[in-house]
């Protein structure tokens, strides 16, 4: 592994590396400064509603995601003078930097937020175009809140990185590479040919995680299907809906939303237009002055569903607003069971296969 | 590479304030000579300190020596538009980006009868419709005008209102919803003038503008008169922050309001029209 | 020059001194100048005001008829702190066995001039704007004052601690630690302080209420609940600040 980052750091002029990072409490996306920083020897435990490292070799991860650094929380885009002068544009180049032990469900995510925010969104432009490196840690074990299988996004990556690495267990790494660069590195790194007892273990391991993940939604088809035929019918998504208490915690962990408020901080001499994450969830979503566009949760929670499963693959040309990471069954503080709801769906509405 | 920065603002001179009605009023901003827009589409109003607000064009922008003017018509709702209203007038200075999304479609309509109907505070973005209508007269066929508001002194435009009549080939129909002694027009709902359009409706586009509650009577009642959805366009209201598609708040469905908008037809809108809250 | 009032019912001066915190920051004071403060300015009685800052909730007859008075002199009401906005704190007798004489209060006044549960503002008086808090926050003054100052107000946005609490990368304590936090339901503002010190959010700037109804509360109840929160302790820390809140959306709960 350090020999892996090493090589990338010799072969790309010194990037920044991001990835997950261990901290007192629990990892999350930041820049790593040494090898000793990546949560290489502990494990999460995630269940709806409930999160818990533990010793072991399978972090997945954890609230945090690349969103964090490609779409901060609070991007000031603005300051300003009261005479209208422009003080600072607020955004500045990207640095390069190489992420470092990302998921295939963090790939696809960053492949979603491309398609709506690359060349339009100034801040996230800046820092995507900065990405020189990928490197991917498949998932040989998902998560417990974990369906990346069943929404094409995982646990195995086919594109878009340079090098993809997966741990067979808790020595044996077995790199594949995914682009001239990642062939490169792995050249220069001296490796050995995988023998076929490894390649078949690791195809075992993928199998048994795809099949585990494709048991909780078999059919993602046959679930849009339904969702398209539900989208009229208050009584679903209010009965659907019930526990869901509009915290918004869903949106600030999933990986792919996106969605900001435009806060106006003024000081003594100057403003600043800051874009800070808000969550449709929330009761500010659909508020205009004078009226309110989605007064009601569970309109709000049907926007959250159908943009994931229905809209997004319409604004992105065809790419899943959900990646199956799981983060909001995991960080919903209720313990609201997306995938539960998704089953619902299919049983309220009888499509066919 | 530092990509540009589309939140940048111009800084705009307001050179002119007309009352229009309680808590509405007109400004004209002076740009600078390279800005132009299409009618329907809006620009971003920024109040220092305060934030901005998305504002619909409301004439066409008019090109006088080295600057470029424009209209806004504005009504005090919230914290941003009570501040223009309040602390606006001839000499300030506001911030201005734009013009952002897609406006009426008058390409479509050229050559065909046009119908233009509005409430309230929904003329604003038609009026650029009517005065383009009135400087190329030929290019269009006949033009209905259809505007009703709660009370007389809440119609906009009244110093001009009238002349619309005078257009060539062209029919105005005015309602109040409250009757009043000097008010000579229809009294009830601007929807119920929709039976009166006078046009070939095979042949023709129709473009709404008003509270949503209105919009949804009116195309109904247009679907009824036989006109296809495809033919009924409609300029929406949204929470929009950014403009330009990047910042969701205005998602209606799969659609970003303020880059796919805000006028949609109705059978682009499909569902979307009539959900309430999707 | 605007003119302010400071006015305090019942209350303990938290929010005010953040208030005056505000208030010592330059531009601030040059374009305000206070009228009336019980604490710091001789005067007892002020003609009138722009804009007055009422902290606390309405637990008596007296202040109920004051606060109408104040309403005619003054241009816009700022409803100060949780008390202000829910109840706050205070609203806890509600839940009990509340007798007036027999804590020391004022024998002479008729128990009926003693409410036994605390008004919000609203219920006596048009409130113009709301600053939540136990305290409020000094700097969520300060963006008001200027923004009143420029002809305007803060955007209002309706979030839950978690909004600030995810925004700072904190891990959630209820999630990964089990510990019962309020931060779900309670309005944002204090930039999750709690959860940042690794405990739960004891909701003190009162219930975000909007979207929520009874039954929600309840599923949300049950969770705490789950995490071992027995069934007084939850419903006394939901309504300890929001009391006048939680009672709309629960009934009285006694």
């Amino acid at each position: 592994m350090k020999k892996l980052m090493l090589e990338f750091k010799k072969l790309l002029g010194d990037p920044v590396f991001l990835g997950y990072k261990r901290g007192s409490t629990i990892p999350v996306f930041d820049e790593i400064r040494s090898i000793s920083e990546l949560p290489l020897e502990i494990s999460d435990v995630q269940k709806p509603g409930k999160y818990e490292i533990v010793e072991g070799f399978r972090f997945r991860h954890s609230h945090s995601s690349p969103k964090w650094y490609l779409l901060p929380p609070e991007q000031v885009i603005l300051t300003i003078s009261p005479s209208y002068d422009a003080i600072d544009s607020g955004v500045s180049e990207g640095r390069r930097a190489v992420l470092f032990g990302v998921k295939p469900c963090d790939l696809k995510a960053i492949a979603v937020l491309d398609k709506i925010l690359l060349d339009k969104h100034p801040v996230y432009t800046a820092k995507r175009r900065g990405i020189v490196g990928v490197v991917v840690e498949e998932c040989m074990e998902p998560g417990g809140t974990c369906f990346c299988a069943s929404v094409n996004s995982g646990p195995i990556v086919e594109s878009g990185f340079d090098v993809a690495y997966a741990r067979l267990d808790k020595e044996t790494l077995l790199l594949k590479p995914g682009s001239d660069i990642g062939r490169q590195v792995l050249k220069s790194m001296g490796l050995e040919r995988a023998s076929s007892e490894y390649t078949e273990l690791y195809k075992q391991m993928v199998g048994r995680a795809i099949d585990s993940m494709k048991r909780k939604l078999p059919d993602l088809e046959r679930a849009q299907r339904a969702l398209r035929g539900l989208a009229s019918s208050q009584e679903f998504w209010e009965e659907i809906s019930k526990k869901c208490i509009g915290c918004g915690n869903c949106n600030y962990v999933c990986p792919t939303c996106f969605c900001t408020e435009f806060i106006d901080r003024v000081g003594e001499n100057h403003a600043e237009r800051v874009a800070t994450w808000i969550g449709c969830l929330t009761y500010t979503y659909g508020l205009v002055a004078g009226g309110h566009f989605r007064k009601q949760l569970y309109m709000r929670y049907r926007h959250y569903t159908l943009h994931k499963f229905l809209y997004y693959p319409l604004q992105t040309g065809g790419l899943l607003g959900c990646v199956g990471c799981g983060r909001c069954i995991t960080w919903c503080p209720i313990g609201l069971d997306l995938i539960e709801n998704l089953s619902r769906v299919l049983k309220v509405k009888n499509v066919e296969a | 590479m530092k990509p540009e920065n589309p939140f940048l603002l111009e800084r705009s001179l307001v050179v002119g304030v007309v009352d229009e009605a309680p808590g509405v009023k007109t400004y004209t901003l002076r740009l600078s000579s390279s800005y132009s827009a299409e009618p329907g589409q809006f620009n971003m109003i920024y109040i220092y300190g305060l934030g901005e607000v998305p504002l619909s064009i409301s004439s066409p922008p008019l090109k006088r020596g080295s600057f470029t003017y424009v209209e806004h018509t504005a009504r005090a709702v919230g914290a941003v538009t009570g501040a223009i209203l309040s602390r606006v007038s001839t000499g300030s200075l506001v911030g201005l980006r734009g013009p952002y999304g897609r406006g009426w479609p008058l390409r479509e309509a050229e050559g065909r009868d046009l119908v233009v109907l509005a409430g309230g505070i929904g003329l604003a973005p038609l009026r650029p419709v009517i005065k383009c209508v009135e400087s190329s007269r030929d290019a269009f066929g006949r033009l209905n005008i259809l505007y009703g508001a709660r009370s007389p002194e809440y119609l906009l435009y009244k110093y001009e209102l009238e002349e619309y009549a005078r257009i060539p080939n062209t029919k105005l129909l005015l309602s109040s919803d409250t009757a009043s002694p000097s008010w000579s027009y229809h009294v009830g709902f601007v929807t119920d003038l929709i039976e009166y359009i006078d046009v070939d409706v095979g042949d023709s586009v129709v473009f709404v503008c008003g509270p949503e509650a209105m919009m949804r009577t009116s195309v109904k009642k247009l679907l009824n008169r036989g006109f296809r959805s495809d033919q009924i366009y409609v300029s929406l209201e949204r929470r929009m922050r950014c403009g330009v598609g990047v910042c969701g708040t205005c998602q209606l469905g799969h659609y970003f309001v303020c880059r796919d908008g805000p006028v949609f037809s109705i059978s682009e809108l499909g569902e979307y029209f009539w959900i309430e809250g999707i | 020059m605007l003119k302010l009032a400071i006015v305090k019912i019942t209350s303990c001066s938290g929010c005010i001194n953040e208030i005056l915190s505000a208030l010592l920051e330059d531009d601030i004071r040059a374009n305000y100048t206070l009228v009336y403060f019980t604490e710091l300015v001789d005067s007892i009685e002020f003609r009138e005001a722009d804009l007055a800052f009422v902290e606390g909730s309405v637990t008596t007859r007296h202040q109920e008829e004051a606060l109408k008075d104040l309403r005619k002199r003054v241009g816009f009401i700022v409803a100060t702190g949780t008390c202000a906005l829910m109840g706050g704190v205070q609203s806890l007798r509600a839940m009990g066995d509340f007798k007036p004489e027999s804590r020391g209060l004022p024998l002479k006044q008729e128990s009926s001039e003693i409410y036994r549960e605390p008004k919000p503002l609203d219920q006596v008086v048009k409130v113009d704007y709301a600053l939540p808090g136990c305290p409020i926050n000094a700097d969520a003054v300060k963006t008001f004052l200027r923004k009143y100052y420029l002809g305007g107000l803060p955007i209002a946005i309706y979030e839950t601690v978690c909004s600030e609490c995810k925004r700072r990368g904190l891990p959630c304590v209820l999630v990964t630690k089990g510990i019962p936090c309020l931060g779900p339901i309670t309005l944002s503002g204090c930039g999750a302080i709690c959860p940042s010190f690794g405990r739960g959010c004891y909701g003190c700037y009162g219930l975000q209420f909007h979207g929520l109804n009874g039954g929600k509360v309840l599923s949300f109840a049950e969770r705490l609940r789950e995490l071992g929160l027995p069934d007084l302790d939850y419903r006394a820390l939901i309504s300890a600040y929001s009391y006048a809140k939680y009672r709309d959306l629960l009934g009285g709960s006694h």
